[in-house]
């Protein structure tokens, strides 16, 4: 029996997640969101600036906390896990991609896909594996259309080849599941589309599961599903992947 | 890896934090320097002041009537539980007088206070430095108070001046007291020289124990020159049996000069012979403890000194401090984006601590080789800066020492690295700490 690609199975799932910010008074920005993520599937996440979209993605990520409410990952609870296991995920088994990019400046194209292996392997490792994580962080940026930016400055790069490298970092630890927040956000519409052609590809290539957030809803359409957070609330509430499926609601 | 990799790029592209190397490196480097030259005026001054001054010193509590018997009493000394430790002793008469010269071509005689004392050359040879410090090249091999050849040569050249009819004891004495050199003048013009004839007056014992003074004519045998000023400018030798008629202590003497084989044992001497002697009359120490002021007063200089340079390193930590707290909120974003990609708080935490030591490893490193460079190659610097300015940097009439005196201890080099290697690595503490308490979410939000 083949096996199906994208699956049913649920890899990240999201229970009743709440979280509030203090500014003086308390603004709640989540109010109990439920979110299912199947392997390989592309997810889009729309809405408006506010609706607290990157907040989601964060907390999907381990990069901060929710007040209420649960994380799973592939079935095991990972938002109370330890920090170095949170750690861990973000650094194998997460790929993230940031509207500004954050490449290190100090640091060449090739030297930035490479900072999670750095990150994750102490000097001796490294200097062991360096041949090897270069061949793959060259391929990467080879794949991404940088293979003659190797030795580049994010400063002397363009917003797109800044975002190309970042997409190729995000995917050298070879994770399950890439979260990209408004990749497109801070470039022109062409360049825009052509980065998002990319996630796409390479999704499809890598066999990822990838979570877009974006206020664009004409890129949120070519996604597998489409969710639309408003008032902190995810209104769509769909447990079982349907590819292609858009679902606006409100 | 990645700790290693930013250090690297840091220390290669942020030219601001190089101004925190330059600051340790010229505070390490001046530190050691000066450390140099003072543990080696240091030494010189304690070996010179050593050099006239045997390891332990007996003095009678009553100086113008002193003890008697000295030969018993170094007996006494001898058959005692430390007479093992003994490497040799000599009696001495210590006074002061007053020296009346008339130096030639001088209409009136010339008078000036000074230390007399009274010797055997060879037993004082036997307990220190005495004979090297000798002018005349004979009494350095073979001290001795019998005129040499100059000091005959110069009595036949001037007959006129001097009285032939009677012969004097000889007397040695102190270089500074026999010489001046004048403002702009490059050598010593003598006031006195060996073969001259010199009054000592002193205060002897009269009948019923009654000072009184009394003068007595010796003749300059040789000139005595420590390079101490303390000591040329003030002290006269004579023969110690001339002394004791002088002085009316026939068969006395008011010091015993003691040479240890091992000075670690002083404190251990001191105290048997502080039993064994009667403290009414003795007063038994060791040489530093009669130098005691001098040798302390240099310590406190070169302890203020450490103290104000060490400021230079505190200062250079402060540089540290605010570069990398200025950096910390630069790099908040970079350190967001490293915690969003699996670094630990940890991680981040020794990165900047990691800078810090790299920064502090390579100024301290550098200034240490610049200071021993430095060190070494001082009394040339001296003597170029000397000649392009035309200013004497190390009047070497006012010190007394040939060059500057240096004494490089490896123990200070490594404790001054060690000590700037610490302050660099605190002040990169607290904004390492910062740094690792920031959170990925805050810094990676917003543009």
């Amino acid at each position: 029996m083949s096996n199906p690609w994208p699956t049913s199975e649920t890899i990240l799932r999201a229970d009743g997640i709440h979280k509030s910010f203090h500014k003086g008074s308390e603004v709640p920005v989540l109010r109990g969101v439920d979110l299912q993520v199947a392997r390989g599937e592309f997810l889009a996440i729309v809405g408006s600036s506010g609706s607290g979209k990157t907040t989601l993605l964060h907390i999907l990520g381990t990069l901060d906390r929710p007040d209420q409410g649960e994380v799973h990952w592939r079935g095991e609870r990972l938002d109370n896990q330890s920090t170095s296991a949170r750690e861990r995920f973000r650094n194998k088994s997460c790929g993230f991609v940031f509207q500004f990019y954050h490449l290190l400046p100090e640091l060449n194209t090739l030297e930035n896909v490479l900072v999670p292996r750095m990150i994750e392997l102490g000097p001796m490792s490294y200097w062991r594996q360096k041949k090897k994580l270069v061949q793959r962080a060259t391929e990467l940026l080879d794949r991404v259309g940088l293979s003659h930016r190797l030795t580049h400055r994010p400063a002397e790069l363009s917003g797109g080849e800044m975002q190309r490298t970042a997409i190729a970092r995000a995917l050298l630890s070879e994770p399950e599941i890439l979260l990209a927040d408004e990749p497109t956000g801070n470039l022109d519409a062409e360049t825009g589309q052509s980065i998002f052609g990319l996630l796409s590809e390479l999704r499809e290539e890598a066999r990822l599961t990838l979570v877009l957030v974006t206020h664009d809803v004409s890129l949120a359409q070519r996604a597998d599903r489409t969710c639309r957070l408003a008032q902190g609330v995810l209104v769509t509430s769909h447990t079982e992947f349907r590819p292609r499926a858009t679902i606006f609601a409100g | 890896m990645y700790i290693l990799k930013l250090c690297g790029k840091y220390m290669t592209t942020r030219y601001t934090a190089l101004a925190s190397v330059a600051s340790i490196l010229l505070g390490v480097a001046t530190l050691i320097v000066v450390n140099s030259v003072m543990t080696g005026f240091r030494t010189k001054m304690r070996e010179r002041l050593h050099g006239i001054l045997s390891d332990v010193v007996v003095e009678a509590r009553a100086p113008l009537t002193g003890f008697p018997e000295p030969d018993y009493i170094m007996k006494r000394i001898s058959q005692s539980s430390i007479g093992d430790k003994i490497a040799g002793m000599t009696p001495a008469i210590e006074t002061l007088a007053i020296l009346t010269y008339k130096p030639k071509g001088y209409a009136n005689a010339l008078t000036r206070p000074v230390q007399i004392v009274g010797i055997d050359p060879k037993g004082r040879c036997e307990v220190g430095d005495f004979a090297s410090h000798l002018v005349n090249k004979e009494n350095k091999a073979q001290p001795s108070f019998e005129l040499r050849a100059d000091a005959l040569e110069w009595r036949q050249a001037n007959s006129d001046i001097i009285d032939q009819k009677e012969s004097w004891p000889g007397a040695i004495v102190g270089y500074q007291i026999a010489t001046f050199r004048a403002q702009g003048m490059n050598y010593d013009e003598y006031l006195v020289y060996p073969g001259n004839e010199v009054i000592i007056t002193t205060v002897a014992n009269g009948d019923g124990g009654r000072p009184e003074p009394k003068s007595y004519k010796f003749v300059v045998a040789d000139l005595y020159k420590s390079d101490m000023s303390e000591y040329d400018d003030r002290y006269m030798f004579v023969p110690l049996d001339a002394l004791q008629n002088v002085c009316g202590m026939q068969g006395r003497a008011n010091t015993i000069q003691i040479k240890l084989k091992d000075f670690a044992d002083a404190p251990l001497v001191v105290e048997t012979l502080r039993k064994v002697l009667p403290q009414m009359v003795f007063v038994v120490s060791t040489w530093e403890e009669k130098q005691g002021p001098l040798i302390y007063a240099v310590k406190v200089e070169a302890f203020l000194i450490n103290l104000t340079l060490f400021f230079i390193i505190a200062v250079a930590g402060f540089g540290i401090l605010s570069t990398f707290a200025m950096m910390v909120i630069e790099k908040t974003r970079d350190i967001g984006l490293l915690k969003a990609l699996g670094a630990s708080s940890t991680g981040i935490t020794n990165l900047f601590l990691v800078y810090g030591s790299a920064l502090g490893i390579i100024g301290a490193g550098a200034g240490a080789v610049i200071g021993i460079i430095l060190t070494y190659k001082l009394n040339a610097i001296e003597e170029t800066l000397t000649e392009l300015t035309g200013f004497e940097i190390f009047p070497r009439d006012i010190y007394y020492f040939d060059e500057i005196p240096i004494l490089l201890e490896p123990s200070m080099v490594v404790m001054v690295v060690a000590g700037s290697l610490f302050i660099a690595i605190a002040a990169a503490v607290y904004p390492a700490r910062r740094a690792a308490r920031l959170q990925p979410v805050e810094t990676l939000r917003y543009e």
